[in-house]
């Protein structure tokens, strides 16, 4: 039997908040819910204090039509069989407008060292911003597109 | 100080049999496997140890495998992604095998800095109850026109 007495402490937000600042990542203000960082124009989000798994989300930041789904769909399904993390999904929202989301689950129910706190968020960024880059690459922006032939 | 060490399939092995489950280490292969509620199970991990990867495949009923290919791709990619809306693990995506359309399950763990003991044994565990979840949730997803 594993020694309880030598397991990896409890994951907090102020552990998680250290962890961020050896990082050198700053954190945006988010009132009780958790812990938002920005890196333009996508915002993470690590929900705390909600008695849920932690996790990492992120949603990017363009929305896209719904006649667009057919489209949409295939690129989730490949981008989930490409990277082992955070994993990838669509939501329809009221007003007809596809939202892509990203998840991680962080490895942390049963504590974790700090080290294994810091190497995980910058596994989690570091996957979350090539699979949003691909996500870029494969629904460019249209005004952008624009922009660049002028 | 804690028990954290390097992460290795070897210790995964060791941690389902010590909870009582049957499986085969094959190091050649590298990876663990196993077979439980008549589900097979396959334990390995990513290159250079970062992820530790639980899959497992579900297989759509036949009504759905008569329909026109086009038509079970949409079919799996919507129901996979209303899984991975509605849950965090394990991931689902389409993935054919041997020409035949399945769904691919994977439960991903950050193993890079080492676990401990019961770390390893927490994710052998939750891997297994959230693929078990998955293959009795899967069938209640397909579209219900089909």
């Amino acid at each position: 039997m594993p020694d309880i007495s030598q397991q990896p402490a409890p994951v907090t937000e102020e552990r998680i908040l250290a962890a961020l600042e050896r990082m050198n990542i700053s954190t945006l203000s988010d009132g009780e819910d958790g812990i938002a960082i920005s890196f333009f124009p996508h915002l993470f989000f690590i929900p705390v204090g909600q008695g849920l798994p932690l996790v990492g989300v992120c949603s990017f930041h363009r929305v896209f039509d719904v006649q667009f789904s057919s489209q949409i769909a295939p690129v989730v399904a490949a981008m989930n069989s490409e990277f082992y993390a955070p994993k990838l999904y669509s939501v329809v929202s009221d007003d007809g407008k596809i939202q892509l989301r990203l998840t991680h689950c962080f490895n942390w129910d049963m504590g974790a060292t700090d080290a294994q706190i810091g190497a995980e968020l910058d596994a989690f960024f570091g996957g979350a911003l090539q699979l949003l880059s691909q996500i870029e690459a494969a629904f460019p922006d249209p005004w952008n597109a624009l922009e660049q032939e002028d | 100080m804690s028990d954290v060490k390097p992460f290795s399939l070897e210790r995964v092995a060791q941690s389902l049999r010590d909870e009582g489950y049957s499986c085969s280490y094959d190091e050649e292969a590298e990876n663990v496997t196993g077979i439980w509620n008549e589900i097979s199970f396959r334990f390995a991990t990513s290159e250079a140890l970062i992820w530790f990867r639980t899959s497992t495949t579900w297989e759509p009923p036949e009504r759905i495998l008569e329909l026109d290919e086009s038509t079970v791709s949409a079919i799996l990619q919507e129901i996979s992604n209303e899984w991975n809306r509605q849950h965090l693990q394990p991931t689902a995506y389409p993935f054919p095998i041997d020409g035949q359309p399945t769904i691919m399950l994977d439960y991903t763990a950050f193993v890079a800095d080492g676990l401990s003991d019961t770390q390893i044994a927490y994710n052998a565990n939750r891997a297994l109850d959230v693929h078990l979840q998955a293959h009795s949730t899967l069938p209640s997803l397909i579209p219900p026109l089909f």
